[in-house]
């Protein structure tokens, strides 16, 4: 028989067996393919994320006796570069100003020269707060430190030279500070840790007027870079379009023969994005690959549904000559077919999903790699398919006798994998797995010391996939367990339903319990997939927001510097701002903690949990409203870090002396506080180390003898000792009593606020805050700081990834209960219409389906539940690198999981149905045509 | 039940599958009437519709035209009490995941009984049938032959009035046919239960009281429709 032929039989008598085994190859395809796109989508977000948020690509620094217009040149005619502009750096011993007759000194600090259209070429560098754009201008810390604005004279300070003054023409924020000021060439670890306070920028011209005589006697004190832009039309994949950056950066530094170092912001940026990638990458061979399997799990249950009508087909066809290879050939034939017509609809039906979630039809990063993509895709389908139908085809071929196609049931010894307790061999492997993961800290991204490559841990990935593969054979086994020796639970499981026939029923369904426990685990293993996807991408999204909200503090977060404070009532007017719903205030000063300055945030306790939304997870010892409460009633309470308290190995109700920074003396006092808890988050806090505290307390033991309303001088980065020039920190840079203007914010030294804006736009409310504040505060709001602080992996919108595998785990779950079991039940039809035959009522015989199909479904789920849990936990857990800040807990999508557990218990009870209506059909024509 | 003596009684009886030009007439102008204690053989080539008849009077397929009726059954017009007949098939029909004396117990539990006794009284019946130590085993473990002694146990097992056999030994060697026809005319004696088995063996046939001959889709006796 040739194959056309078989092939066109097939279509005309059984449509339904290839229909179903094409869309089970068209599921795996589509999901396959899909998760591609996801990823070709996800690489190009985070390459374009990682490069929008550098503002200079290359800060080329000259070496000192190096030409810098020879820098500039080669650096200007270097593949790639797009601009090039030289900018000079140049170290004051201060800046000082006279304003509203009291004057302003500040600590050492930088000058920058810039040359004209630095703005324009570098629009990310300077963000103009106030007067112009060109000209000399304050940075914002500087100018509020100094009281100083446009049109205000500003003296800078040069060491053995004479003080120049200048006149302020605009004030300005520099969002890219820490790169801005970096030591070039230095590594990543030695780098200073916060950039100067004290800044001013200067047209060039001016500024070689000033600095070229510092340069002349100080070498040592100025700095010649040239800045660049480069080309952003980079490869879609962050490690390579990182290896095409570095590479250039490479190229360049030899073409200037050591004369100069590449301070490479673009390739920094790209190296922390492609890191990320590999999570990316990770994250699809976790939460995807199981749905492939799955997929092929039911074509394969699919096709085999059918298997004992194949084998006499084949047995027909070997009594009239045919040999097994054209049996197999027949069945491969098939298979083609299948995985053709499968392939086709699975890559069509995942460049619509592509094009609708992720905005990419294509399957790849690039060209080449998106018809690798698709090509894997669709081999993938043809697997599945010959796998599906050939093996089991040539198996049956090869060993099967007619004879033999009449199988007894239900005296088949166990499977080999259950006597050889393969599932649990897979757990505890599982389990050893974890356990060295977790020993090893969690580590998947793995970057080998000394090399420019990343690499992953795959073998920490193993993990949750031998637990998944592990807990499917022991539902397999629970379910086996449960139909044979634990019949007498069935029997009464299924009592309200069949009454006096749930013992034979539970008889029955004893001696299939092979058969039966296959689809348990199949059911149970698409349950634990969708369950731990869904809940390890609904904490993802969680944490993703909690990151936001500890990065910028809040919706809207309004800062003053410590040294000028905030006028007075300000909390008031910020809360009649249209959209802002509350107001947290919090002082935000520096404590040194022995030689170590730290951050400390006055709070309000009674109020604090609220209104900053602190979650449990920040906290060790307690939760946030027990901590809160205990601050609230003991006065001198502190939180301090962890760090802390093994540094200074503390015990909860230590005492610990702080010095703080005196409001009135402007010296440093000893204040007494008693360590309470840990704080391991706060909102605006750093990560390493920091203090809370009540605000009133630090307000009262540190307001020296000056008149109530002027503490917000007190702690300032300025004030406090914050980072010099040169970013170590370094004796206070304000000069005592300059600060602290009339009508500060209040007895507290408020000088943070957090505003809550409810369903208001953060950044609709930020534009009106602004509007408020002028260039006295720095206004920022979640989301525009989630844009620029967020790695570029929350950079990447995981809904669309986590549309299409939601989307994908209801569906298999839907098929798994419903298709599965309907056909199963399908073919048993022959023995309802007997029963039917000898006196069964069609109630009856609907109890068989009906309990069969609750029994498997509802073990299904509930194994499937509980396996999904502990591979949520585990996923979780070993992704930690992919959360910030890590979860305390799960976040779990009840609504989704009650909603997947209705939609697959409605699947299969309509699965029953069908299968019920089926054997109302006329005895006699079901036996005749069975 | 009734006492009445005439268990089933059809009257111009008609059953064609499909339409049109490819319509089949397997019964047609069919009318019988089937006693207590009567013992028939509807013997006939094969397509002659004896199946159909059968069928027809176990009440599992549905006239096209014509009227059945059970009187001595209780089953008017359609519904027959569970276990009132007792039907045994042509082919392989014992539910293959039941064991042997769940397979026998089977319309008893269906027409109500407990568990308990429906398996005391299927063990009793298959004990009778000399078949007692094939009760833990399941279909796929046993002969047709014993396959097809056990059909005729769980057809036995609920004491039916009306008896129906379709082919029992047509798969069989002569033994085991001897044996079973030998089993559902003593068993049918004993319960004095009307009898009716299909066959196209004579041997077989000529065990039976009476003999109707399948011709032209009717049941005849000799050249004579049966007497209605």
């Amino acid at each position: 028989m040739n194959a056309g032929a078989w092939l066109v039989g097939l279509l005309r008598r059984r449509p339904g067996r290839l229909a179903g085994s094409a869309a089970g190859v068209a599921v795996a395809v589509a999901l396959l393919a899909s998760i591609a796109a996801f990823l070709s989508g996800a690489l190009a977000t985070m390459t374009t994320a990682a490069t929008r948020q550098v503002a200079v690509d290359w800060q080329v620094e000259a070496h000192r006796g190096v030409d810098p217009a020879t820098v500039l040149a080669a650096v200007a005619g270097a593949p790639h570069v797009r601009a090039a502009l030289p900018v000079d750096f140049g170290a004051t011993t201060g800046l000082q100003a006279t304003t509203g007759g009291t004057i302003q000194t500040t600590g050492s600090g930088v000058a920058v020269g810039v040359p004209g259209g630095y703005g324009a070429a570098f629009p990310g560098e300077l963000r103009v707060l106030a007067g112009d754009a060109a000209g000399v201008l304050l940075a914002q810390q500087t100018a509020a430190n100094l009281h100083a604005g446009p049109g205000d004279l500003v003296s800078i300070g040069r060491v053995g030279l004479e003080t120049v003054s200048v006149r302020v023409d605009g004030v300005v924020d520099l969002p890219q500070a820490d790169s801005l000021f970096q030591t070039v060439g230095a590594p990543p670890g030695s780098q200073a840790s916060a950039p100067p306070d004290n800044v001013i920028l200067l047209p060039a011209q001016q500024w070689h007027a000033i600095f070229d005589p510092l340069a002349a006697s100080r070498p040592d004190l100025v700095q010649a870079q040239v800045h660049a832009r480069l080309d952003h039309q980079l490869p879609r994949d962050p490690s390579a379009a990182f290896n095409q950056v570095s590479g250039a950066a490479r190229n360049l530094e030899v073409a200037l023969v050591g004369g100069a170092t590449v301070g490479n912001n673009l390739a920094a940026a790209l190296d922390g994005a492609r890191g990320d990638s590999l999570y990316a990458q990770i994250l699809f061979i976790l939460l995807g690959l199981p749905g492939v399997v799955l997929a092929g799990l039911l074509t394969a249950t699919v096709a085999a549904t059918a298997s004992d009508r194949r084998r006499r087909e084949m047995a027909l066809m070997r009594v009239r000559g045919a040999t097994v290879r054209t049996m197999v050939g027949l069945a491969a034939a098939e298979a083609a077919a299948v995985a053709l017509v499968g392939g086709t609809v699975g890559l069509g039906a995942a460049a619509i999903v592509g094009r609708t979630s992720f905005g990419s039809a294509t399957f790849g990063a690039s060209t080449a790699s998106g018809a690798a993509w698709a090509l894997a895709s669709v081999l993938a389908g043809v697997a599945i398919a010959a796998w599906a139908i050939v093996v089991p085809a040539r198996r049956d071929a090869r060993y099967v006798t007619v004879a033999a196609a009449r199988q007894p049931l239900g005296r088949r010894d166990r499977p080999r994998w259950m006597r050889g307790l393969l599932d649990l061999w897979l757990l505890g492997a599982s389990g050893v797995i974890f356990w060295l993961t977790a020993r090893a800290g969690y580590k998947i991204v793995l970057v080998p010391e000394g090399l420019p490559t990343l690499s992953v841990n795959y073998w920490a990935l193993t993990g949750p996939l031998l637990f998944w593969a592990g807990c499917g054979l022991l539902a397999w086994r629970i379910a086996d367990a449960l139909f044979g020796p634990g019949r007498r639970l069935v029997a009464g499981a299924a009592q309200p339903v069949a009454g006096n026939l749930s013992g034979t029923i539970a008889a029955s369904l004893s001696r299939q319990r092979r058969r039966l426990s296959r689809p348990v685990a199949l059911v149970a293993l698409t349950v634990a997939f969708a369950a731990s996807t869904a809940v390890f991408n609904t904490t993802y999204h969680h944490q993703a927001g909690v990151d936001a909200v500890l990065t910028n503090g809040a919706d809207v977060t309004v800062s003053y510097p410590g040294s000028v404070g905030a006028p007075g009532g300000i909390a008031t007017s910020l809360a009649a701002v249209a959209g802002v719903r509350h107001v947290e205030p919090m002082a935000h000063r520096f404590a040194y903690v022995g030689a170590d300055l730290q951050d400390l945030f006055g709070v309000r306790a009674s109020t604090i949990v609220a209104g900053a939304k602190l979650q449990d997870a920040y906290f060790v010892g307690g939760s946030a409203r027990r901590l809160a409460g205990q601050l609230a009633r003991q006065p001198d309470g502190i939180l301090v870090s962890a760090e802390t308290v093994k540094d200074f190995q503390l015990n909860v109700g230590d005492q610990l002396r702080l010095r703080l920074r005196d409001a009135g003396t402007g010296q440093l006092t000893e204040v007494t506080f008693h360590y309470l808890g840990v704080a391991k988050e706060f909102p605006t806090a750093p990560r390493d180390s920091f203090l809370v505290a009540n605000a009133d307390y630090v307000a009262a033991r540190t307001a020296g003898s000056t008149s109530p309303g002027t503490t917000g001088a007190a702690g300032g980065p300025g004030a406090a000792g914050g980072p010099g020039a040169a970013g170590v920190p370094s004796t206070p840079g304000a000069t005592p009593g300059t600060s602290g203007g009339p009508g500060t914010s209040g007895t507290s030294g408020d000088n943070t606020f957090l505003l809550d804006t409810g369903s208001s736009s953060p950044v609709s409310v930020a534009e009106r805050v602004r509007a408020q504040v002028g260039a006295a505060a720095v206004v920022t709001d979640l989301v525009t700081s989630r844009r620029q602080v967020g790695s570029s992996l929350t950079a990447v919108d995981l809904s669309g990834l986590t549309r299409v595998e939601l989307g994908f785990a209801l569906l298999l779950a839907v098929a798994a209960t419903g298709l599965v079991l309907g056909l199963g039940l399908n073919e048993r039809r022959r023995s309802f219409a007997i029963a039917r035959a000898l006196g069964a009522r069609p109630r009856q015989v609907a109890a068989f389906v009906r309990v069969e199909a609750g029994i498997i479904t509802v073990l299904g789920l509930v194994l499937g539940a509980m396996a999904g849990w502990g591979l949520a936990q585990m996923l979780v857990k070993i992704l930690t690198g992919v959360f910030d800040p890590a979860p305390s807990g799960l976040t779990v999508p009840w609504g989704y999981l009650v909603g997947m557990a209705v939609l697959a218990g409605v699947a299969a009870a309509a699965a029953a149905e069908v299968v019920v209506r089926a054997t109302r059909r006329p005895v006699v024509e079901t036996i005749r045509d069975l | 039940m009734t006492d009445d003596p005439d268990l089933v009684v059809a009257n111009d009886l008609a059953r064609t599958y499909g339409r049109g030009p490819t319509a089949v007439v397997a019964v047609h102008g069919a009318s019988c009437r089937i006693r207590a204690g009567q013992q028939i053989a509807l013997v006939g080539p094969s397509g002659s519709g004896k199946s159909t008849l059968l069928h027809l009077l176990a009440g599992i397929d549905t006239p096209t035209s014509g009227v059945i009726r059970w009187p001595g059954l209780g089953g008017f017009p359609a519904r027959l009490p569970a276990g009132s007949v007792g039907l045994v098939f042509q082919g392989p029909s014992l539910l293959p995941d039941l064991d042997i004396a769940e397979n026998v117990a089977f319309p008893l539990v269906l027409s109500g009984q407990p568990g308990s006794s429906a398996r005391a009284a299927a063990l009793a019946t298959l004990d009778q049938l000399e078949l007692g130590d094939l009760a833990a085993k399941v279909p796929g473990e046993i002969s047709g032959g014993q396959a097809q002694r056990v059909a005729v146990a769980r057809a036995l097992v609920a004491r039916p009035r009306l008896i129906l056999a379709d082919e029992p030994t047509g798969q069989l060697d002569h033994a085991s046919a001897a044996t079973v026809i030998a089993l559902l005319i003593s068993q049918a004696r004993e319960l004095n239960a009307g009898l009716l088995v299909t066959t196209h063996d004579p041997l077989v046939a000529d065990q039976l009281e009476t003999q109707w001959q399948m011709v032209d889709g009717r049941p005849t006796v000799g050249a004579d429709a049966v007497a209605r």
